[in-house]
């Protein structure tokens, strides 16, 4: 006598916020610094303002065009957008290439964030756990997490994220205990070719951030789409700058590309010797556990969708499809040989990601443009999608 | 033959039969339902003044005597010429019952419903008419303290058995003219009365409705306590977590029905049920409200502390002892390392063992009779305890953390959700006993993957935290002071939000 309320509620803006804001900081928190200090030095400190700014860009490509078909979902306005008023199907066919670009973003990613995450704790906490098992129980939890609704998803991400918060405050620990300024200088050391590619390897490490096309459908208010995307933005460069410029001040840029986790290193070396954990280590990583966790999460939850949103299909697949998906995501994460090949694989997500997030959201709202294609504000329209 | 009588008898219950003109086949209908069941009680005489036969039917054991006898069956015998009204003999009867609750029938089956709920019926020959009579009075309980919610400072009155009296204790405490009580009689051979209650004024009315809809649609045969009913009528079956809060103290009902909720009392048992419930209302007593907001934040705080303890101590230890110990300080892992040199096990095992041996410990310490209880406590402690520890079957850390775990979890001021806590423990253990912390990490993403997704009649189990309600939080983690909250709490989508008006400015000497 099962009586699950149908859940009217939608996701709520600050939901939106921390979606966006877990799913980038999970996935490039750990390696930033020293993706971008191989490349820009000691310039990472303003570099990553640049890549930030290309980023915006792109978040406010995808905003503008979920923003024109408010309540509508991905696989709906692309469909809408191509088809013709008479033969849907059309539209639906046209759709196939876009759809898949995306869905082939987020299998990628997937694979790369899980194999880090793997590796991440295979190295630093359990060394005697064979690779494989550890990449099997995160999977099966996030393929389960991924099997409920997307409001759900969001509200664990609303919960989660004041968790998140608590790495910064011992970082201003390492800052105060360890930090050397001085270490920061001398700026302006790079030259033109390298910003380029600074900018883009920084780029990489807010990737991610395409789930916000498939999670815009389920706004509650799609209108302040684009202000939430940019606030939800500014924060995580923000964020991102302070982790930098702390793991710069603490290491040193030499040491700082050297250390496979450089910010795991810094918060490593926080001294509380009255507290009761000799090493912080254990906080910290189970901290960048839930932020990791929520990364995968989000982008599971967005190619589960993305699936049935295509195919149409009930509520009730939605935990069959994450599962069903989930060897083949697992056989992909293990490709790669060893760390320095996921890092190279990474680098081809991130561009990838790019190109997927300048090219799909440009060509659409160049159609829509073109053939006057404009949702409706009616927000009951996408209940046909459920 | 059994089914055969069994659908006769509904049939003829079912059936509106009415009441019949003639006394004596009244009663052998009452008879024939009721099975000549020997506490039933017919008492036929005849009225010489109105030269009629009445007959009063009741249940023994039932009834309050006292009105039956002096102030129905007494004044009818007793008829006075003088008070007959010529031609009118029904209501001349009715003008002498000396009760304050009288009803009149013309079905037998609401007839036999009022006999089997302690009502007296009147049946008078010639007329298609009975008389109900309230006479309610069985034995029942005198108001107790409450057993399991205990306060040091609050009221010490208990909800008990009896509906009425329950009802009573509440309306004592809320005066208010908007109080709705709306009676439900489900189960169908219990009869049970099942009182909804709430304010009208405050209450969502789509929550209301929504419980009065699954109440109505409960066909069950029979409901004992306030169980039955959460059971059949919480959002979803597949939760260790409770979706309504049950309290037997009339100041927490009533405290819950001016936060806009809806309470449901069932007779016969003590126990309110109060819908919809949110996850961190367990966690707050009614004393937070009494005592001053410092102490009972401190007091939420080691709750919420002692939440933890319960839910994840035993898995931490388990964690860190057998894939993490360079993690724990170097003196403190030696000495648990000493101290485990001995035991045979591995440290699930140690900790599995430790751990139903306190679960079984505390069941029995609950059923058995009061003065041993305190004895086996003792015996189990010594056992568990001492004698484990120097036979070097269980290191002595996990002694500690036992203790700690098993305290922890009867710090929390509700039973049901303590329970929940202590069954959640056991998948962490395991857990951690295969992926150490990331293993425990991944327990807790599920579990709070199934908070969130949870709701009580439509409300989200983990508001205020998610969905994230700023107001909500004043009456969450911290209970802020009563002149700063002024509004009622919004997540329960209450009405009249204003609670508190003139805020007296404080002493500016």
């Amino acid at each position: 006598m099962s009586r699950k309320t149908a859940s009217k509620d939608k996701i709520t803006s600050y939901q939106a916020f921390t979606l966006l804001y877990s799913t980038l900081f999970g996935v490039g928190v750990m390696t930033l610094p020293r993706d971008v200090g191989e490349k820009a030095g000691n310039d990472l400190v303003w570099v990553i303002f640049l890549s930030g700014f290309l980023v915006f860009v792109l978040v406010y490509l995808i905003s503008t065009l979920c923003q024109r078909f408010p309540g509508m979902t991905f696989t709906q306005y692309t469909a809408e957008i191509l088809g013709g008023s008479q033969k849907k199907w059309i539209g639906k066919v046209l759709s196939i290439p876009f759809v898949l670009m995306v869905v082939v973003f987020f299998i990628l990613g997937i694979g790369t964030v899980l194999r880090m995450f793997g590796e991440t704790i295979t190295s630093s906490m359990l060394r005697h756990t064979p690779l494989e098992a550890i990449m099997l129980i995160l999977i099966l939890t996030v393929a389960f997490g991924a099997g409920s609704k997307l409001e759900v998803i969001a509200k664990l991400n609303e919960f989660l994220f004041p968790i998140t918060l608590a790495p910064f405050l011992l970082m201003l620990f390492a800052a105060v205990q360890r930090g050397d300024f001085t270490n920061i200088l001398p700026l302006f050391q790079i030259n033109l070719s390298n910003i380029i590619e600074a900018i883009l390897r920084g780029g990489y490490s807010f990737a991610g951030y395409l789930v916000i096309m498939i999670f815009a459908g389920f706004y509650q208010e799609p209108g302040k789409m684009k202000k939430i995307h940019t606030i939800s933005l500014i924060s995580i460069i923000v964020s991102y700058w302070y982790l930098c410029v702390i793991t710069l001040g603490v290491l040193g840029i030499e040491e700082v590309k050297n250390i496979m986790f450089p910010v795991l290193e810094v918060a490593k070396s926080v001294k509380l010797e009255d507290m009761f954990f000799e090493r912080i280590e254990a906080v910290i990583l189970s901290i960048w556990l839930v932020t990791a966790f929520t990364s995968i999460l989000n982008l599971y939850a967005a190619f589960v969708q993305v699936i049935i949103g295509f195919f149409h299909l009930s509520e009730k697949y939605r935990l069959w499809i994450s599962f069903l998906t989930m060897p083949g995501l697992l056989l992909l994460a293990m490709i790669p040989k060893n760390v320095p090949e996921i890092g190279t694989y990474g680098e081809i997500v991130g561009v990838y990601e790019i190109g997927v997030s300048l090219l799909v959201p440009l060509v659409l709202l160049l159609i829509a443009v073109i053939r006057r294609k404009k949702g409706e504000v009616n927000l009951e329209i996408d209940s046909s999608s459920k | 033959m059994e089914e055969y009588n069994q659908k006769q008898l509904e049939r003829v219950i079912s059936d509106e039969v009415p009441v019949y003109k003639n006394i004596e086949q009244n009663l052998e209908y009452v008879k024939k339902i009721l099975g000549d069941s020997s506490d039933l009680v017919v008492r036929e005489f005849r009225i010489d003044t109105l030269n009629i036969k009445v007959a009063v039917v009741y249940l023994d054991e039932l009834i309050n005597k006292d009105i039956t006898q002096n102030y129905l069956i007494r004044p009818l015998m007793k008829l006075k010429e003088s008070e007959a009204l010529p031609g009118e003999p029904w209501e001349t009867i009715v003008n002498e019952v000396q009760a304050g609750e009288t009803k009149e029938l013309e079905q037998m089956k609401k007839a036999v419903e009022g006999l089997l709920s302690g009502d007296t019926i009147l049946l008078v020959d010639d007329l298609e008419k009975a008389l109900l009579v309230g006479t309610k009075g069985w034995a029942g309980k005198n108001v107790g303290e409450p057993r399991a919610e205990s306060v040091v400072r609050g009221p010490t009155e208990s909800l008990n058995e009896t509906l009425s009296s329950s009802l009573g204790l509440i309306r004592h405490r809320l005066r208010d003219p908007s109080l709705r009580v709306k009676y439900h009689t489900i189960g169908k051979r219990t009869k049970t009365t099942v009182a909804v209650l709430y304010i009208e004024e405050i209450s969502e009315e789509d929550i209301v409705k929504e419980v009065e809809k699954r109440i109505r649609e409960i066909e069950i045969d029979g409901i004992l306590e306030t169980g039955y009913i959460e059971e059949l009528i919480q959002d979803q079956i597949w939760t260790p977590f409770p979706l309504m809060q049950n309290t037997e103290r009339p100041d927490s009902v009533v405290a819950h029905l001016l936060e806009g909720k809806v309470a449901i009392l069932v007779d016969g048992t003590p126990h309110a049920l109060i819908a919809p419930a949110v996850f961190s209302q367990f966690y707050n007593s009614p004393e937070d409200y009494y005592e001053r907001y410092l102490i009972s934040t401190f007091l939420r705080f080691i709750r919420l502390l002692s939440l933890f303890i319960a839910l994840l101590l035993p898995a931490l230890y388990i964690a860190f002892v057998s894939f993490h110990p360079e993690m724990i300080p170097f003196q403190l892992a030696l000495a648990m390392a000493a101290g485990r040199a001995t035991v045979p096990f591995s440290s699930i095992i140690e900790a599995l063992i430790m751990e139903f041996s306190v679960e079984i410990l505390r069941e029995a310490s609950i059923r058995l009779p009061g003065p041993i209880g305190p004895t086996i406590g003792i015996v189990g402690a010594l056992v568990i305890g001492d004698a484990a520890v120097s036979a070097g079957l269980v290191s002595p850390a996990f002694v500690i953390v036992v203790a700690l775990t098993t305290i922890s979890s009867y710090a929390n001021p509700n039973y049901n959700a303590a329970i929940s806590v202590r069954l959640i423990r056991f998948p962490l253990m395991i857990l951690a006993s295969m992926f150490g912390l990331i293993g425990v990490m991944c327990g807790l993403m599920l579990l709070l993957l199934h908070l969130v997704q949870l709701r009580s009649f439509g409300v989200s189990y983990m508001s205020p935290f998610s969905p994230l309600n700023l107001q909500g939080l004043k009456d969450s983690l911290v209970r802020i002071p009563w002149p700063w909250m002024k509004k009622r709490p919004v997540i329960f989508r209450t009405h009249n939000q204003t609670r508190l008006h003139e805020v007296r400015k404080e002493n500016e000497s």
